[in-house]
């Protein structure tokens, strides 16, 4: 016969039950409406500089190509799948953290918004407008209940929900923040302003003159290769990646007479209606031209290339810089 | 509508919930100061996401689950302060064990299952203490029932061989194993 209570839960409740815990509900409540974690203790303290640094030493180790192996990729070749409720164009009218927090009559974000608006185009296709700029093309596209980035990965839940009689959508904002620092995404959520088709949507652009007679420079010749993209020239740093993602364009080659080859991780391209003079890059299919400025740094030379993308001709945002450094 | 909860409300929910908590983290924790840290970190959030508590369904699975949630979290943390050199908690296991003075077979039980794994121990603790059916414990632990049921039997089964016949019938029996639905 035993002489002890053999079930286990039985076992469990006499020996747990001996131990109750310390901590009061007003600690907890107080804890609660601060809004924050308990603080660390001060042994744990020791650990947050620690970690900062080990956390610095991996990555000056693995490098800053090794970005491309911790950031998030989100699968985005999703076939195209139709939904009539999107079609049209969406206003930004807030950003929250979740959906739920979100209430028509008050806005949650202080700050000014990035995202201005979308236009949702029949076959997945879209504009957008950022800081209060107007429509233009964009790399979003989107199919039933997700927006997709195919240039930047990234693969966005939406939902639409009828809000006050009016319908706002709840589109998750996947930044650097989700691709680099894997944090939660966020919510814009955007009201639906019309259900107009935007195929055929004028997009304003700025165009260069691109007519500058040839001008030959000695050293910009050559064939140049990229190492970095920066917001501003003096930004640059030899020894410090700047850019953290894939540099889309890879080198150019300068050869007498303006000839110019352009190589990026689409295409290698050259021709009559790309060129470069002293100073400048003239690209007559896209009507800009392009800053180029030669500087020698720690011994080297890097050319700084104004890249006129799409945000420049058509969002109007002032151009990012290519640092090139020329090849052996 | 986000619904915050009242302070009475909170108050309710801490009294009758929070010492499960606690007695659960300690058990999976093996350390006081640990399982104290994991009952007001669960407590907090229960507060915080008691807005998407579905009030059509008990309560005490969703708290469980947030608290073994947190505890792992923790323990996570454990080992990488552990990693890192940071002198870690210092292991308290036998804080159960010499609590059960009854009998030395008590405490050889207790040893074994001190020695299980965290997964059989998440098994063990929802359902033959905290009462949780093992469809519960499923839900709780996000695996599926099967899963759920053969981390039982693997956890029942060590205790078998590491134990002698006899001296636990629930080992015989399987305990309330299958009493799923």
């Amino acid at each position: 016969m035993k002489q002890f209570n053999n079930d286990l839960g039985g076992i469990m409740k006499d020996s747990l039950g001996q131990h109750s815990s310390d901590t009061s509900f007003d600690s907890v409540w107080k804890e609660y409406l601060k809004g924050k974690k308990r603080t660390f203790k001060s042994k744990k303290l020791l650990t947050v500089p620690l970690v900062a640094l080990i956390t610095f030493i991996a990555l000056c180790t693995v490098g800053f190509a090794g970005y491309s192996i911790m950031k998030n990729i989100d699968k985005t070749d999703d076939p195209f799948v139709n939904d009539s409720q999107v079609i049209g164009k969406w206003e930004a009218v807030d950003l929250v953290q979740k959906a739920e927090e979100f209430t028509p009559d008050k806005k949650a974000w202080q700050g000014e918004l990035y995202l201005t608006a979308f236009a949702f185009i029949k076959d997945g296709k879209m504009l957008m407008a950022a800081e209060g700029r107007n429509l233009s093309t964009t790399t979003f596209c989107w199919t039933k209940d997700k927006i997709l980035n195919k240039q930047e990965k990234t693969s966005s839940k939406y939902q639409i929900k009828e809000m006050n009689g009016s319908t706002y959508m709840f589109f998750e904002w996947k930044s650097g923040d989700y691709t680099f620092k894997n944090m939660t995404p966020w919510f814009y959520v955007l009201k639906k302003i019309d259900s107009n088709d935007y195929s055929n949507f004028k997009i304003a652009r700025i165009e260069d003159k691109t007519d500058y007679p040839f001008v030959d420079e000695a050293q910009m010749k050559g064939k140049w290769c990229s190492v970095d993209f920066v917001k501003n020239i003096d930004e640059f740093k030899p020894n410090e990646k700047n850019w953290l993602g894939d540099l889309f364009l890879l080198e150019m080659k300068m050869e007498d007479g303006g000839k110019l080859t352009s190589t990026t991780t689409a295409e290698s391209f050259s021709g009559e209606k790309i060129s470069w003079t002293k100073g400048m890059i003239l690209n007559k299919i896209d009507k800009t031209a392009s800053k180029c400025e030669i500087k020698e740094i720690d011994g080297t030379k890097y050319m700084f290339f104004e890249w006129k993308s799409g945000d420049y001709t058509e969002r109007g945002m002032k151009p990012f810089y290519y640092v090139l450094k020329k090849a052996e | 509508m986000k619904r915050e909860i009242s302070r009475e409300l909170a108050e309710e929910i801490f009294k009758e919930h929070s010492t499960y908590v606690y007695r659960i983290a300690l058990f999976l924790m093996k350390s006081r100061e640990l399982a104290e840290d994991v009952t007001q970190e669960t407590m907090i959030q229960v507060f915080r996401k008691y807005h998407t508590y579905d009030s059509s369904k008990p309560i005490r699975p969703w708290i469980y689950k947030i608290a073994v949630n947190t505890t792992r979290n923790m323990l996570r943390k454990q080992k990488w302060l552990r990693f890192i050199g940071e002198v870690p908690e210092s292991d308290h296991s036998e804080v159960l064990e010499s609590t059960v003075v009854k009998s030395e077979e008590e405490k050889e039980l207790w040893r074994e299952i001190n020695n299980l794994t965290l997964k059989s121990r998440e098994v063990i603790i929802l359902h033959f203490y905290a009462g949780m059916k093992l469809k519960e414990v499923s839900d709780i632990l996000s695996v599926p029932l099967g899963t759920c049921k053969s981390r039982l039997n693997s956890a029942l089964n060590t205790l078998r061989k590491q134990l002698p016949r006899n001296e636990f019938d629930f080992l015989d029996r399987g305990g309330n194993a299958y009493e799923t639905i």
